[in-house]
This record gives structure tokens, C-alpha cells and sequence, in this order.
């Protein structure tokens, strides 16, 4: 034991095999997150340590082949060429033995350090289907394990086999794929890239299967390096059309699945005829041309008011005070957790404030210290509830499968708002939060579409906006009938404004776009791993956090010292402050909304950090004691109250979403027209729903 | 007669027989889904949208667009079969 060797094992798998729930238990908390180099998609390592011997295991972005179509498909792979782990775990799925299987044929073209892991046998068994894994390791030539991941079964005979292999005391002699009458052309490839010294790193018969099949990543680097190579392997292609009567793609991926069909033949049995299955059975509901939607959007509903019950208490906390339970919603606000952390927060700041003062600190320090870092920590930590809870409710409609479904009933729905079902799961998570909803649209395939939908994410009201909302709504408004009708019309007139923006930037900006046909896999339901969902929404939202809380922190400061400094210095009071004077040099867009009013300009540079300071910031212009006091004392007739809902539901996105939308996107550009379009559409939106009343009000 | 899998029944046994998959991307992914001439597969759903197919035991939506480039074959009313 004495050798402290560390081996490097790389886990691949489709999408829904359970590959992070295998990569969560095989390494515990030991594992750390990152990108991969150059990418938006995220590199997931940790470690094991088994009988003394160290494991560092890295997961693979999940990938149905390795063809090169998808960004994730290349990191797979360059992964397992350039870092050549000494073993690579692919798993499959037993209740989708074939199609998961397809990967594990690529990946044994590829590399023969190969270990396959077939997991959910526990769900297989009980639905009567029996895997050979014995036979399955003869036929395949390389150690086959049984396991479940989510019963932490088979684990550690995987990670027996994983050590044989890399230690050598098993030698895999993966089976090769024979392309029947195609070799001869993979052979003639073979020998026409001996040429080219850029793609020698690659084993040479997988170069050649990939070139005959078209590969969009290599042949982009032979067209660089070696463009007559690439032309000789373009003509021996077209070639081989003519002869075998059919492109070469279609041939040998056929040959791919003929195995794969023996495999299953040979392998897998089937011992009892089966009845319809959960999955059948919830299918029917789900997919169904009516009921899918409505399940699908009340299941969403649910969610989202489950999330903000728990964060600010709304709407929950209205309900139970309609219902007489006043003590009851009370309480829930007060323990809602946004409650608690500003709570928190509020007292840390006093003290931090009191202890500098009691130890001598000039008064600006303190209040640079309480008012400026505290809170401006306070102020990153109080939306990490929100986000968090939104990846766990989202990563359960993810992982039970649902998700799914709900993209393909939404399909027709999304289409005509020019994107895709799959765009749908982002832009619902912002009307928890904006953040994870642009964080979300990394699931987008095409880059077109993944654009349009991170522009139009930060129109959908996040909870920020709807707390603002409801704040003018309950000053302003007494009938609770009407105050229900105004929040959702300022629902109604966002999503217009998304569909009108939508094809806006579809005439415009990406010409020619249209949304992408979806092939989404429908896996079996089943029950997510609580553990597994935490995992990743800690792991998600943190490490948003982490990265984006520079710039949210910087701009905290920044709006301390507009409203502490003025031109004659430490500014004693508000009037003094430069935010002072950039309120009332704002008036003057303002005043055209009938918003003329320097406080509520203020209100709105506040929001700029994040939505829910704007109420906040009006307390202290007005020095009102509540929330409704403030509102009462700004907004004077229904055209303004209607002027300020609107522009403040519309209005440039706050800094955190800005952050991550500059994050995913890299493009200074594209992050100014996001702020410039929300900006001009809340003045033109506010000036003539104004105008508009004002006028109405009078005649 | 191969017909699109766009216009064919629900619930009854086809077979793939021929795909367009010409040009890359998306398309490939047809063929890599298990797609591949002489499959069996079966329409699960054809409801406005996205139609559900079940091929070797897995379950697929694929857009209107995508279905159009897939030709099958009816090979009869399994009325349940399962492929």
C-alpha cells in the first residue's frame, strides 16, 4: 500500500443515465466544480479513496455520442485523448439498454481503458428485465458491472474493476465494430490521414471512422492544416455513396445499432410480459393534447408559489389572512427566509456599526463597514435563497422527468414565441429569478436561439418586481378584487411585451433564425435523489455566487458612496449626495412619465442593484415607517402609481442578472442593448400608460 | 408505400425506411437515437406539436421538421406491440 499512485477515471453517459447520481456517491464531498477551458459548461472532479488507493474522478458533460455536434460531445472527447484517463466508466441505462449503449460503442473505438457500468437495475428488475452481464462482458471484451447508483449498489465492485483496469491487472480487448462492406473506405481514410500531422494524437482508426461518418471538428482542422487530405477523404465519401448506394453516415451507424440489437438480444431477457407502465400510464395525462398543458402550467404554478411562499411568505401569507389565520401569515412572513436574512443582516450591520464607534472608528467607517460591505453582502445573500430554491424545485421537474414532457407540450406553445420547448424550463425559473433563468439557457443547443432567450429571460417579472408591485398595489389600491386584476395585468403586459420583443429581435438582430426542431428524450419517470437535487442546487447557485459576487459587492459600494458623497464631500444628508443630483438630473426623463419626483428616481437607481431595494429606498427618502406609508407619499393619482408599476417591471434588469448575463454571453455589446432595450421600453411603457389615464382621469 | 413519420398512425408497428440525414448536426442525431433503416418503432402520440415515437425501448419527441426527414412503412395494426 505503501505507492500513492493517483488514477484518473473519467465517467461518460447519456443524458438520464444517472451519472451524477453515481459521480455524487462515488466521491462524496470531496469534489469541486469548474468550467471547462474556453466553455460555459461546467467540470465536475472530486475524489475516492479505496483501500488506499486514490481515484480523482471527472465528469464528463453528458452526451448521447461523440460526434462532434454539440460543444459537449467535443469536450468528451478531446477529454479522453488529450488527459487519457487511465480508465473511463461509461455508463448505461438498463432500462434504455440500446440507446445508451450507443455511446459506450463510441467510446471503445476511442480508447480500450474502458469500464461499463449498467445501472438502474433495481428499476429494471422490477419490471421483469433481466441483464446478462456476464455474457454482456464476453461480447463487448471489457469488464461489465451491475450496479444502482441511487441504492448504492454494485459500487464497490465497479470500483474494483476500475482499479483492476487501471492497474493493469485486467487488460480490456474492447470488441471492434466491423463496417462490413464500408471498411474499405476506412481503410483508404486511414491511410490518406498518415499525411497529416495535426490529427496524429488521435488513434488513426478512429480518425478515419470519424472523417467517413463527416465529422464537423476534425474536418474544420484538416480544411486548416491539410486541405488536400480533406479533399482526398471528400471524394472517397462521395465515392463510397455511389457503390454502397447510401451515405456512409447511415451505414455505419446502422452497423452501430446492429450490434447493439444482438447485444440485446443475447443479454437482455425479458421475463414477464409487461403491463403498462407508470411511465405509460402518467404519459397518457402528460402528453395529452389538453390536459398535458394544464397539468403541465398548474404543476409550474405550484412550484413557483411553493418557492415564494417559503422566500418572502407571498402569496401564501395573503391567503391565510384571507382565510382569518392573521397570527398564522404573520409568522410565515416573519420566518419566510428573506425575512430571517434580512433580519440577520440588519443586526449585523448595527453591530458591526456599534463596535467600530465604541473602538474609536471615525463615523464614515462604521457606516462604510455596516452600510456599505455589510449590507451589501446582505444584499448578495438575500437573493441565494431564491435562486437556490428555484434549482431545487426545477431540478426536480428535471430529474423526475417531467421537464421533459412539459417541453413537448409546450413545444407548439414556445414555437410561436419564437423559441423552443426546451427554452421554456429557463424562462419560467425567471419568474422566480432572472439569474438562474439565464444561467438555464445553457441547455439550448443552437447558439441563435440560446441569444434570443437570454435577451427576453430578463423581461419576465422575477419575484423582485412582483414585490414591488404588490407594494404600490397595496398602498394605492383598497379592493382586493382590483388589486388582483393590476398584478396580473402587469403579468399580461410582460409576456406581450415578450412575444412583441420576440419578434422583434427575430426581424432584426437574427434574421433568418427560426426555433430549432426539438428531439427530446422522454425518460421513464422516477423518484429524484433529494440528495442528489441539493447537490446540484447548492453546487449551481454557488458557484454563480462566487463568480458573480465581485461585481455585485463593487456596485453595492458604488451606490453607498453616491448616496454618502457629494460635491461638497461626505454628504450630511441625502440632498447633499451625488445620488441626490443623478435623481434629479433623472427627473427630467422621469417628469415625462408624470414621475417627476426625485425620490422616485432614487427608488430606481436602488433598483438597479436589486429590485426589492427600490420600496426600501423610498422608506428612507421619505423617512416613512412602512412600506405603504412611502408608496402613499410618492405616488399621488392612479397615472402615476400605474407610470411607476410599470417602469419598475420592465426596467433595466438588476446587477446580479446583468452579471450573469455578461458571464454567459461574453459580449459587452449584446449586455448594453440589453439594458438600453429594457430602459427605453419602460420610459415609452410608463410616459404612455401616463399620458393615457391622466387623460382618461380627466374627460 | 413509405409515407413520413410525420403522417403515420398512432399506435400501430413501422418500420424505419429511410432517413434523411444529410448535412450535420441535429440531423445525425436522428440516426443516433436508434433511428437507423429497418428499426421497428411505433407513434406513442401524434397530438399537435412535437409527435412522441417509441424506438428500442426509449421514448422520443421529435419536431414536425425531424419527422418529415424520417420515411416509414406500416408493417400492420400491432395494437400494442412493442418494440
Amino acid at each position: 500500500m505503501g505507492e500513492e499512485r493517483e488514477y484518473k477515471v473519467a465517467l461518460a453517459g447519456s443524458p438520464n443515465v444517472g451519472k451524477s447520481t453515481l459521480f455524487n456517491v462515488l466521491t462524496g464531498s470531496k469534489q469541486h466544480v469548474g468550467n471547462w477551458p474556453g466553455k460555459t459548461i461546467e467540470r465536475y472532479e472530486g475524489t475516492l479513496t479505496h483501500h488506499g488507493k486514490r481515484l480523482r474522478v471527472i465528469d464528463l458533460p453528458g452526451t448521447y455520442s461523440l460526434s462532434a455536434v454539440s460543444d459537449e460531445e467535443i469536450i468528451a472527447r478531446e477529454f479522453i485523448v488529450s488527459e487519457r484517463p487511465d480508465v473511463v466508466v461509461v455508463i448505461v441505462n438498463a432500462l434504455e439498454f440500446q440507446t445508451s449503449m450507443y455511446l459506450a460503442l463510441q467510446v471503445m473505438e476511442l480508447t480500450d481503458r474502458v469500464v461499463i457500468a449498467v445501472n438502474k437495475m433495481d428499476a429494471a428488475a422490477k419490471r421483469g428485465i433481466h441483464v446478462r452481464i456476464a455474457e454482456l462482458s464476453r461480447r463487448l471484451g471489457v469488464p461489465v458491472v451491475a450496479i444502482s447508483a441511487l441504492r448504492r449498489q454494485g459500487l464497490h465492485d465497479l470500483v474494483e474493476r476500475v482499479l483492476d483496469v487501471a492497474e493493469g491487472n485486467l487488460v480490456p480487448r474492447p470488441h471492434r465494430v466491423s463496417y462490413g462492406p464500408a471498411e474499405y473506405y476506412i481503410r483508404e481514410i486511414e491511410e490518406v490521414i498518415r499525411d497529416c500531422p495535426e490529427i496524429s494524437r488521435y488513434p488513426a482508426r478512429w480518425v478515419a471512422l470519424r472523417l467517413a461518418e463527416g465529422d464537423r471538428d476534425l474536418e474544420e482542422r484538416l480544411g486548416k492544416a491539410c486541405p488536400e487530405v480533406l479533399a482526398e477523404i471528400h471524394r472517397l465519401r462521395e465515392k463510397a455513396e455511389k457503390e454502397l448506394g447510401g451515405p456512409l453516415d447511415i451505414v455505419m451507424v446502422s452497423k452501430r445499432y446492429e450490434v447493439i440489437s444482438s447485444l440485446y438480444d443475447k443479454c437482455i431477457a425479458l421475463e414477464r410480459i409487461m403491463a403498462p407502465t407508470f411511465t405509460e400510464t402518467l404519459d397518457i395525462v402528460m402528453l395529452h393534447p389538453v390536459l398535458g398543458p394544464l397539468t403541465s402550467a398548474l404543476l409550474m404554478l405550484a412550484l413557483l408559489v411553493a418557492v415564494f411562499s417559503l422566500n418572502t411568505g407571498f402569496p401564501l401569507n395573503v391567503l391565510l389572512a384571507h382565510l382569518g389565520l392573521e397570527a398564522q401569515a404573520e409568522a410565515l412572513e416573519k420566518f419566510s427566509l428573506a425575512g430571517l436574512l434580512g433580519q440577520a443582516f440588519d443586526r449585523m450591520a448595527d453591530s458591526v456599526h456599534g463596535v467600530l464607534i465604541t473602538a474609536g472608528a471615525p463615523e464614515w467607517l462604521a457606516d462604510l463597514a455596516s452600510e456599505g460591505i455589510v449590507s451589501g453582502v446582505g444584499s448578495i445573500l438575500s437573493f441565494y435563497p431564491l435562486i437556490l430554491m428555484v434549482y431545487l424545485a426545477f431540478g426536480f421537474l428535471e430529474d423526475s422527468g417531467l421537464m421533459a414532457r412539459i417541453a413537448v407540450v409546450m413545444d407548439k406553445l414556445a414555437r410561436w414565441m419564437g423559441l423552443s420547448g426546451k427554452a421554456l424550463l429557463p424562462i419560467i425559473l425567471g419568474f422566480g429569478c432572472n439569474v438562474p433563468a439565464i444561467l438555464g439557457t445553457r441547455v439550448l443547443e443552437s447558439d441563435e436561439e440560446r441569444k434570443l432567450a437570454m435577451l427576453l429571460a430578463p423581461i419576465v417579472p422575477c419575484q423582485a418586481r412582483l414585490f414591488v408591485t404588490l407594494a404600490v398595489v397595496t398602498a394605492l389600491v383598497g379592493d382586493p378584487f382590483r388589486q388582483a386584476l393590476m398584478v396580473a395585468s402587469v403579468y399580461a403586459y410582460s409576456l406581450l411585451l415578450f412575444v412583441a420583443l420576440s419578434s422583434l429581435f427575430r426581424f432584426t438582430l437574427l434574421r433568418g433564425y427560426k426555433p430549432p426542431d426539438i428531439i427530446i428524450e422522454l425518460p421513464p419517470y422516477h423518484k429524484p435523489s433529494l440528495r442528489v437535487l441539493a447537490w446540484h442546487a447548492w453546487d449551481r447557485s454557488e458557484h454563480f455566487i462566487r463568480k458573480a459576487s465581485t461585481v455585485i459587492l463593487a456596485l453595492s459600494l458604488v451606490m453607498w458612496a453616491l448616496t454618502r458623497t457629494g460635491t461638497g464631500g461626505a454628504a450630511l444628508s441625502l440632498e447633499d449626495s451625488y445620488a441626490y443630483l443623478l435623481g434629479l438630473a433623472l427627473t427630467l426623463l422621469g417628469s415625462v412619465a408624470g414621475l417627476g419626483d426625485w425620490r422616485i428616481m432614487f427608488a430606481f437607481e436602488a433598483g438597479f442593484v436589486a429590485k426589492e431595494g427600490m420600496i426600501e429606498a423610498l422608506m428612507i427618502v421619505t423617512g416613512a415607517s412602512n412600506p405603504i406609508e412611502a408608496v402613499r407619499s410618492v405616488l399621488r393619482g392612479p397615472a402615476e402609481a400605474l407610470a411607476f408599476t410599470l417602469a419598475a417591471a420592465v426596467y433595466t434588469p438588476c446587477v446580479p442578472t446583468l452579471a450573469a448575463f455578461y458571464e454567459e454571453s461574453r459580449n459587452v455589446k449584446l449586455t448594453a442593448l440589453l439594458v438600453l432595450y429594457e430602459l427605453a421600453l419602460a420610459f415609452l411603457s410608463a410616459s404612455i400608460a401616463y399620458h393615457a389615464l391622466a387623460t382618461a382621469l380627466r374627460s | 408505400m413509405p409515407i413520413p413519420l410525420s403522417d403515420a398512425p398512432e399506435g400501430v408497428e413501422l418500420q424505419v425506411v429511410a432517413v434523411n440525414a444529410r448535412g450535420w448536426g441535429r440531423i445525425r442525431r436522428l440516426l443516433e437515437i436508434g433511428l437507423t433503416p429497418g428499426t421497428r418503432i411505433r407513434v406513442v402520440s401524434r397530438a399537435p406539436g412535437p409527435i412522441i415515437i417509441e424506438v428500442r425501448g426509449a421514448r422520443f419527441a421529435l419536431g414536425r421538421g425531424h419527422a418529415r426527414r424520417v420515411l416509414v412503412e406500416v408493417l400492420g395494426s400491432g395494437g400494442g406491440a412493442r418494440v
